[in-house]
C-alpha cells in the first residue's frame, strides 16, 4: 500500500516536470525541405468520402472564433478536398499583462477518401503588428517565416510564438480527429399530429 | 508534516502545470470578458548645443508673456529627466470596452493641464471646493467606456485622448520622442461623448460633443463638435480626416474676457481641420503625413472692436497650422531610423508658440528585451521665424539644436 502511494507521487512528479519542461523540449515538425509541416492520414472506417468531406467543411467553418479565423480558398466536392488559410493571434506576456502582438497564418488542407482522410498544415508565417495612434494593433506588412531560428532582440518571445503554434495546431489536430469522423446527429423527427 | 507539505506542493505544481497547458490547448469557443493591464515609464537626457542659460528648451521667457512653447514635454537641458508613469487597465467583452488610463509625473501634469489648477486653466466653477473637484483628476489621462450597441455602432462616454493629430502623449506609440508643434498646439484630450459607426472595415465615421479642448470642466454651455472620417483604401494605408469646432469654445480665451470689456472674446467660433495619414509602403519603409489648419472667426460689434481685434490678432480670422512629414525605415528588428520634418505657423499667437517654426528630427530607435525596452537616440534642429530660443548668455536666438536619448520601458 505504502509502495503504491509512493509510486503515485513519483508519477505525479514526473507529469509535473514533463508539463513544465514541455515548452522547451518540443520542436515543430518539418518536411523534407525543412519547412514546418503537420500532416497525417487518419483512418475512418465505414465513412464514405462525401460524409468526411461534408464534416471537414463544418469543422473548418468552426475555426472562425475570437482570436482565430479560417478563410476558404477552394472547396472541391468532386475531389472531396478543401483548402484555405488558417490564422490565429499570438500574444506577449501572460495573465493580466497578456497582449496581442502578432498573427500566425498557415495553409490548411483536408482531403478525403472512403474510410480515410488526410490533413496538412504548412507554410507558417508570422505577421508583425504595431500599435497605431488610436491604440489599435495594425498589420505592418512585415512577415517572418516560422522556420527562422533567430529573432534578435525578441528571441524569448519568438520561441513563445513557436510554442503557441505547436500547441494550437496540435489542439486543432486533436479536434479534427474527433469531429471529422463523426456521425452528425439527425434532426429530431417531427411528431405527427393525430388527425381526428 | 514535511511529507504533507511536499505532497501539497507537488499537487499544486501539477495543477498549475496541467492547467497552463490546458488553457493554451483549449480552443476558445466564445468571447470571454478580458482584462488587460499595460503601461510604461519614460525618461530622457539631452543636451542643447545653444546651452540655454535658463536650462529650459522652451525658448526665451522674454517672449509670450513669459510662456514660450518651443517644446512640448522634453523641456530640460543637461539633466536626467523623468517623463511619466502610466498604468492602463482595459476591460472588454462582447458589448463593452472600458479604459482606465492613469498617469503620474511631470508629463502627466503637462498632458492633463486642464485637469489641474494650473495657470492655463483659469476658469473655476462657482464653488469653494476646487480641491475636491480637481484633486486627483490630473492622474486621469483617459477614463471612458464604449458601449457596442451593434457590430457597427458604438457609443463612448468619458475622458478620452483626442482624435486630432498624428502624435500622442504615449511615448511608446510615437516614433520620435520629442513631440511636434502640431501636437503641442492641438488638443490633447476631451471630456464628452461620441458615437462611431463602422460602414465597413475600410470606412468609419465618428461624431460627438465634448467640453471643448483639454477641459475637465467647461466654463459655458457651448460645447465643441468633434468628428472623424476614417478611410482605408488598402491595407497599411490609413487616412483620418478630423474636425473640432464650436462657438465660444476656448475656455482660456473666454476666461480672459471676463472684465476685459472686449465682447469679441466671447463672440467667436473656432474651427480646426486635421489630416492624419500613414502608409506602410514596404514592410520596412513607412511614410506619414499630418497637416492641420485652424482659425478663429471673431464677430466684431463695431469698428472699434474690429480695430482692436486686428491690433491684437492681426486679422478678424487669425489662423494657425502646419504640416509634418514622417518617414522611417526598419533596418532590422532591433534598429530603425526615422526622420520628421515639420513646418508650423502661429504668427498671430492664437496658440502657444506664437511664431513660425521649422524643425527636423532624426531618431534611431533601438528595441530590446522582447520589445519591452526602447532606447531612442535623437537629434532635433529647430529654426524659428524670429529670435525665439535662448543661448548661454540669455540672448534670444533663432535656432536650437538638441541631441539626446530617451529610455522607454513598456509592459
Amino acid at each position: 500500500m505504502h509502495k503504491t502511494k509512493n509510486l503515485s507521487w513519483f508519477i505525479l512528479l514526473i507529469i509535473s516536470f514533463a508539463s513544465l519542461t514541455f515548452g522547451a523540449a518540443q520542436s515543430l515538425p518539418t518536411d523534407e525541405s525543412g519547412k514546418v509541416f503537420f500532416s497525417e492520414v487518419i483512418l475512418a472506417d465505414s465513412f464514405p468520402k462525401e460524409k468526411l468531406y461534408k464534416n471537414s467543411l463544418v469543422w473548418l467553418n468552426s475555426l472562425n472564433r475570437p482570436e482565430e479565423k479560417f478563410t476558404f480558398f477552394k472547396k472541391d466536392s468532386i475531389q472531396s478536398s478543401a483548402t484555405g488559410q488558417c490564422e490565429f493571434q499570438v500574444f506577449s506576456q501572460s495573465g493580466l499583462l497578456r497582449k496581442m502582438v502578432g498573427l500566425i497564418t498557415c495553409q490548411a488542407s483536408i482531403e478525403t477518401k472512403d474510410n480515410k482522410f488526410r490533413y496538412a498544415f504548412g507554410d507558417f508565417i508570422y505577421h508583425y503588428y504595431k500599435e497605431d495612434r488610436n491604440y489599435k494593433m495594425l498589420k505592418t506588412g512585415k512577415t517572418k517565416p516560422l522556420e527562422d531560428k533567430d529573432a534578435a532582440g525578441w528571441q524569448k518571445l519568438w520561441e513563445k510564438h513557436k510554442h503557441a503554434t505547436y500547441t494550437k495546431i496540435n489542439s486543432l489536430i486533436a479536434s479534427l480527429k474527433v469531429e471529422i469522423p463523426k456521425k452528425l446527429s439527425s434532426p429530431p423527427k417531427k411528431e405527427k399530429k393525430a388527425e381526428w | 508534516m514535511k511529507t504533507l507539505k511536499t505532497r501539497t506542493y507537488l499537487l499544486a505544481l501539477s495543477f498549475i502545470a496541467i492547467n497552463t497547458f490546458a488553457q493554451d490547448a483549449a480552443p476558445a469557443a466564445e468571447e470571454k470578458p478580458k482584462i488587460v493591464m499595460s503601461g510604461y515609464i519614460d525618461s530622457y537626457i539631452l543636451t542643447a548645443f545653444n546651452s540655454p542659460q535658463s536650462k529650459n528648451l522652451l525658448g526665451s521667457t522674454t517672449l509670450n508673456g513669459g510662456f514660450p512653447a518651443g517644446r512640448a514635454f522634453d523641456r530640460l537641458d543637461k539633466q536626467f529627466a523623468l517623463g511619466l508613469v502610466q498604468t492602463k487597465f482595459s476591460y472588454s467583452d462582447k458589448k463593452s470596452d472600458v479604459v482606465v488610463d492613469l498617469t503620474f509625473g511631470p508629463n502627466a501634469e503637462l498632458g492633463n493641464f486642464g485637469n489641474t489648477t494650473g495657470t492655463t486653466n483659469l476658469w473655476r466653477p462657482g464653488t469653494n471646493y476646487i480641491g475636491q473637484l480637481y484633486g486627483t483628476s490630473a492622474a486621469i489621462k483617459q477614463a471612458y467606456f464604449t458601449y457596442k450597441a451593434t457590430d457597427k455602432l458604438s457609443f463612448t462616454v468619458g475622458q478620452f485622448g483626442t482624435h486630432i493629430g498624428y502624435e500622442v502623449i504615449d511615448a511608446p506609440v510615437n516614433y520620435h520622442y520629442s513631440l511636434s508643434n502640431l501636437f503641442n498646439n492641438g488638443p490633447f484630450y476631451h471630456v464628452g461623448m461620441k458615437a462611431t459607426y463602422a460602414f465597413s472595415d475600410k470606412v468609419t465615421l465618428m461624431g460627438g460633443l465634448v467640453n471643448n479642448w483639454d477641459n475637465l470642466v467647461d466654463n459655458n454651455t457651448q460645447k465643441s463638435f468633434i468628428s472623424q472620417l476614417y478611410f482605408k483604401p488598402v491595407d497599411g494605408f490609413n487616412i483620418y480626416l478630423n474636425y473640432i469646432g464650436g462657438f465660444g469654445d476656448d475656455t482660456y480665451l473666454t476666461t480672459t474676457a471676463l472684465g476685459s470689456s472686449k465682447p469679441y472674446l466671447e463672440n467667436y467660433t473656432r474651427d480646426l481641420f486635421d489630416l492624419t495619414t500613414g502608409y506602410q509602403v514596404t514592410p520596412k519603409f513607412y511614410l506619414g503625413l499630418n497637416a492641420a489648419y485652424g482659425f478663429y472667426t471673431f464677430n466684431a460689434s463695431g469698428a472699434a472692436d474690429k480695430a482692436d481685434i486686428i491690433a491684437t490678432y492681426g486679422s478678424t480670422s487669425p489662423s494657425w497650422g502646419g504640416y509634418a512629414i514622417y518617414s522611417n525605415y526598419a533596418i532590422s528588428d532591433i534598429v530603425g531610423i526615422g526622420a520628421r520634418y515639420e513646418s508650423f505657423e502661429d504668427k498671430n499667437y492664437v496658440r502657444y508658440i506664437g511664431t513660425t517654426n521649422s524643425s527636423f528630427t532624426l531618431t534611431v530607435p533601438i528595441t530590446l528585451a522582447d520589445a519591452h525596452l526602447i532606447v531612442k537616440p535623437e537629434l532635433r534642429i529647430d529654426e524659428a521665424g524670429k529670435a525665439y530660443y535662448e543661448d548661454s548668455d540669455g540672448k534670444v536666438v533663432t535656432g536650437q539644436q538638441t541631441l539626446g536619448v530617451a529610455f522607454i520601458y513598456k509592459y
